[in-house]
């Protein structure tokens, strides 16, 4: 008889108590791999959806725009980008590059001179190169793409709703140009496009970057060139170091990865260390019962201790007794919970998670979406297995420790 | 042989002090069947766990064949049990996940006896206490007297210098502790171990070659017969 089948059939002694220490660790187990996989879908829609609409990965821009971003300096624009996207499209670790202009603008609701105005965000860019960039196949909901030239537009669903259009509607913006005058233009909507963050679909428009071009007085300019890269084969850290280098203009550029763009996507490494704090944590808590159990256990199996040290089994022997038992049952809730958690980050990662689209909604700025995917990360799910091991088995050998500082007198005593 | 000398052991609990041993000496001989009586309270249990190397003596010594087993480490003393002594209780006990045979089989596995001699020594000392066919069973599943043989063949398989029972006899009927001693006696003369009962029931002190009589941790008598 070994000492570990011995500690395998004591399990079985108290099925409702093992049951209990099991279940604290699976749901500990659980609830962190799903935690774990929902913050990664987080991260990675984030990542997306400011890769796509506001930073992309890297982003080219006048290096005086961002000084005076809240002044609206259309006029701050690049010159020549086309040989400049050959440089960056050159560059390995450049997937695609996005040349646009945003401006913001108001559309007034029922005639030019009506009092009631809506906030829009055009985006003028070029719809050919653009298919490459944004994921039309997913958001163009109704219609197609603008022509280059013309004065057709893409239009957020939100935004059409709230100015009451539909297809072939027509509605005009008022906006800045970049000779800091003011104009209006008049648009067709031809496609109705669905965003994953309302607060944007509730405003966005897009149009051919030509026509945005002549709208706003920017002959051949763009206001910025945003790169989505493959982090596999570079950081947009270093793509950004690497282009800032290459790219040169008559203007003087700036070239910032995302993460100098936006704090909130660095706060977002700073969180995940953070969140592996919590899952130690968590364990440590699910840990309790374990401990619990162990020192009962202990408790009530006084005469055996006082048996077994008759009969010759050292402390170590003791010890190790009881810390198998109740590490046999961490492994198993640990190994049940994950799986649970598995599948249930699986499950959602298909068909999305929005329980908290709600609180996700005032999220829009962070590029964080409604719909959440959470992503399975195989390494992260076999540390949250080893940790789980770790820590339970740090917490049960503690208790069990107190096995071998029994002497046999007293547990006979006990009896 | 087995020499106890001058042993003293004194319990302190909180302000009271008992005087468990007052100076207890002894000398046993290889083999004897040997029965500590006295009333409840005499010190029986006390001596019994001190010459088994549970407890220590406040002052005193016990040699083993010329070797004081007293100052002994912990591990050392676990060792020393293991190989050298077996030990039988009042109320049994077994350990209840364990079948017959493997409460048996598990005192020679701590020595690290291989398998195949395990099984053979752990079924014919079962054989031996009359518990053929009964092998696997678990305790919950044996009367108090088939336990009670079960605890005799696990602390004898292993062939024990020393053979230490408290009361074994205490929670049985008159008949199954009458047979239970005399399974003891014949494993006895058998085995060569010695046997140390502590014991207030006058049957068992009939059965014993040698009876030492305690009282308030004093020996008052100590005849063979
Ligand atoms: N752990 C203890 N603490 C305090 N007193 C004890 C302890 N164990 C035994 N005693 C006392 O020591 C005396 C001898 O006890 P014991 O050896 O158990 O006697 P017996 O086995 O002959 O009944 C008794 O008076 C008992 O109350
Ligand atoms: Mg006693």
């Amino acid at each position: 008889m070994k000492i570990y089948k011995i500690a395998l059939r004591n399990i079985a002694r108290n099925k409702r108590r093992s049951l209990l220490s099991g279940t604290a660790i699976a749901i500990a187990g659980f609830a962190i791999v799903f935690l774990f996989g929902f913050l990664a879908g987080m991260t990675k829609d984030m990542e997306q959806n400011l890769w796509t609409y506001m930073t992309g990965a890297v982003r080219v821009r006048h290096s005086d725009f961002d000084k005076y971003e809240r002044l609206n300096p259309m006029h701050l624009a690049i010159p020549d980008y086309e040989s400049l996207l050959e440089t960056i499209e050159a560059d390995p670790a450049v997937t695609a590059a996005s040349p646009r202009i945003n401006f913001p603008g108001r559309v007034p609701i029922g005639g030019i001179g009506s009092d009631e105005k809506v906030n829009v965000m055009g985006m003028g860019v070029d719809f050919v190169r653009e298919a490459s960039y944004q994921d039309y196949g997913r958001t163009l909901v109704e219609g197609c793409l603008p022509e280059a030239g013309t004065r057709e537009a893409v239009i957020g669903r939100a935004l059409a709703e709230k100015l009451g259009i539909g297809m072939g509607g027509k509605f005009t913006v008022l906006s800045q140009s970049g000779s800091r005058g003011s104009n209006a233009f008049t648009f067709t909507v031809v496609g109705m496009i669905s965003l994953p963050m309302p607060g944007l679909e509730k405003v966005m428009f897009q149009v051919p970057l030509d026509t945005a071009q002549r709208f706003l007085w920017l002959p051949g300019q763009v206001q910025e060139i945003l790169i989505k890269v493959n982090e596999k084969v570079d950081s947009p850290k270093a793509v950004a170091a690497r282009l800032g280098e290459l790219l040169s203009s008559d203007v003087p550029l700036n070239v910032w990865d995302y993460k100098e763009i936006n704090g909130m996507a660095a706060m977002i490494d700073l969180a995940v260390k953070i969140y592996d704090i919590i899952g130690i944590i968590f364990f440590l808590l699910a840990s309790t019962v374990i401990i619990n159990t162990t020192i009962m256990v202990i408790f009530e199996r006084m005469k055996e201790i006082g048996t077994l040290g008759a009969m010759g089994m050292t402390g170590r022997q003791l010890v190790k007794l009881f810390f198998l038992e109740a590490l046999f049952i961490s492994i198993v809730g640990a190994l049940v919970g994950i799986a649970f958690g598995i599948a249930l980050t699986g499950y959602l990662g298909v068909v999305g998670f929005d329980a908290m689209a709600k609180a996700m909604e005032g999220m829009d700025n962070m590029g964080i979406g409604t719909v959440i995917y959470p992503v399975l990360n195989f390494k992260s799910t076999v540390m949250v297995f080893i940790y789980s091991l770790a820590v339970t088995a740090l917490a049960t050998w503690w208790p069990s420790r107190r096995a071998a500082k029994i002497t046999p007198v007293e547990a006979l005593r006990h009896a | 042989m087995i020499s106890v000398k001058d042993l003293f052991k004194t319990y302190v609990a909180g302000d009271t002090e008992v005087k468990a041993l007052r100076g207890v000496s002894l000398e046993i001989e290889r083999g004897e069947f040997i029965s500590i009586a006295g009333p409840s309270g005499s010190g029986k249990t006390t001596m019994l766990n001190i010459i088994g190397c549970i407890d220590s003596a406040d002052s005193g010594d016990i040699t083993i064949n010329g070797e004081s087993v007293m100052d002994l480490k912990r591990d050392a003393q676990a060792a020393f049990r293991r190989d050298y002594l077996g030990f039988v209780f009042q109320s049994y006990n077994l350990i209840p996940v364990l079948t017959a045979f493997e409460n048996v089989a598990f005192s020679l596995n701590l020595m690290g006896v291989d398998d195949a001699e395990t099984k053979e020594r752990s079924m014919a000392i079962l054989k031996e206490v009359g518990l053929e066919g009964m092998e696997n069973r678990r305790p919950g599943k044996l009367s108090g007297g088939q336990q009670q043989r079960v605890a005799i063949a696990r602390a004898i398989v292993k062939n024990p210098e020393i053979l230490l029972a408290d009361e074994p006899t205490a929670n049985l009927d008159s008949n199954t502790g009458k047979e239970i001693l005399e399974l003891m006696k014949e494993l006895n003369e058998k085995h060569q171990s010695t046997f140390i009962f502590a014991t207030h029931d006058p049957m068992v002190m009939d059965f014993a070659g040698r009876l030492v009589q305690l009282h308030d941790g004093e020996i008052q008598s100590d005849e063979r017969r």
